[in-house]
């Protein structure tokens, strides 16, 4: 019976220490979820800055950025006609002011989704600490019933 | 681990490996899920669309120009042939996590009352 008691123990302690590691691993990865979907919010700003500032200065040259710190002059020709990704590998040519009402749309929605991560974060931490403290009790329980042997 | 039977422990290692199969299962149709959602916005993004606009679609690293009602029939089959992937899928999730549920329940009575196990 003892030896029951005993295996019983073993298990649940190896299945905590499982699900301890599955929520971590569930972490990571909407952390780094949410890390994309903020790095994509801040690109939709800085499109937004950008295509006010053309919409306002009209005709400009800008500097095409390369990559490698190399860059060339531009010219904007018009402005008011943006190409835009609207997903599903679908570009569509929309104004100035359709581009941006549409970037400003997404920006409030990838708001809303970091927001419902962050919750689901901090949902999954909480399951992690009360396993972490089953844990713990379980170990207490193994080491007080050896003692007592 | 040692003291629990063969049979048992076989049990477990079915037992995780249905978990992964569900696991891969619920993540393909999150994904599923994500690209009809996607390709739903985009039909609904290009039916404001005046006819006259410029419509480019993503083939491998370059934008080719296309038809727009074209477009919009190549999204309304993407989300069919999505949304039949995901009815599939949903088929294959509740027969594992039945299968998982089972195989639990076998294990859990074999573990804690010291029954023989029933399945393999």
């Amino acid at each position: 019976m003892v030896n029951n008691v005993e295996t019983v123990q073993g298990r649940e302690m190896e299945m905590l220490q499982e699900y301890l590691n599955e929520f971590g691993q569930q972490i990571e990865i909407l952390s780094r979820q949410m890390q994309m979907i903020e790095q994509r919010r801040f690109e939709s700003f800085a499109a937004i800055d950008t295509l006010k500032e053309l919409g306002e200065n009209g005709s400009d040259v800008v500097l095409l950025q390369l990559g490698g710190g190399a860059s060339l002059r531009v010219k904007v020709t018009d402005p008011d006609r943006v190409l835009l990704n609207i997903g599903s590998d679908v570009v569509v040519e929309r104004s100035n002011a359709e581009a941006i009402d549409f970037l400003q749309d997404r920006t409030t929605e990838m708001e809303a989704m970091i927001k419902k991560l962050s919750a689901n974060i901090n949902e999954i931490r909480n399951q992690a600490n009360e396993v972490a403290q089953r844990i713990e009790m379980t170990y207490r329980k193994a080491r007080s019933s050896q003692k007592g042997q | 681990m040692n003291n629990i039977p063969p049979k048992v422990q076989n049990q477990l290692v079915m037992l995780q490996q249905i978990q992964q199969q569900l696991q891969t299962v619920v993540t393909q149709k999150a994904q599923f899920e994500m690209a009809v959602k996607e390709a739903k916005r985009a039909h609904e993004e290009l039916k404001d669309v005046s006819d006259d606009s410029e419509v480019f679609v993503n083939i491998g690293s370059v934008l080719m120009q296309q038809d727009r009602q074209k477009v919009l029939s190549s999204l309304e089959e993407k989300v069919e042939t999505l949304e039949l992937r995901i009815k599939s899928l949903e088929k294959q999730e509740t027969a594992l996590t039945g299968k998982f549920e089972q195989l639990q329940a076998q294990v859990k009575s074999a573990l804690e009352g010291g029954a023989p196990p029933t399945a393999t």
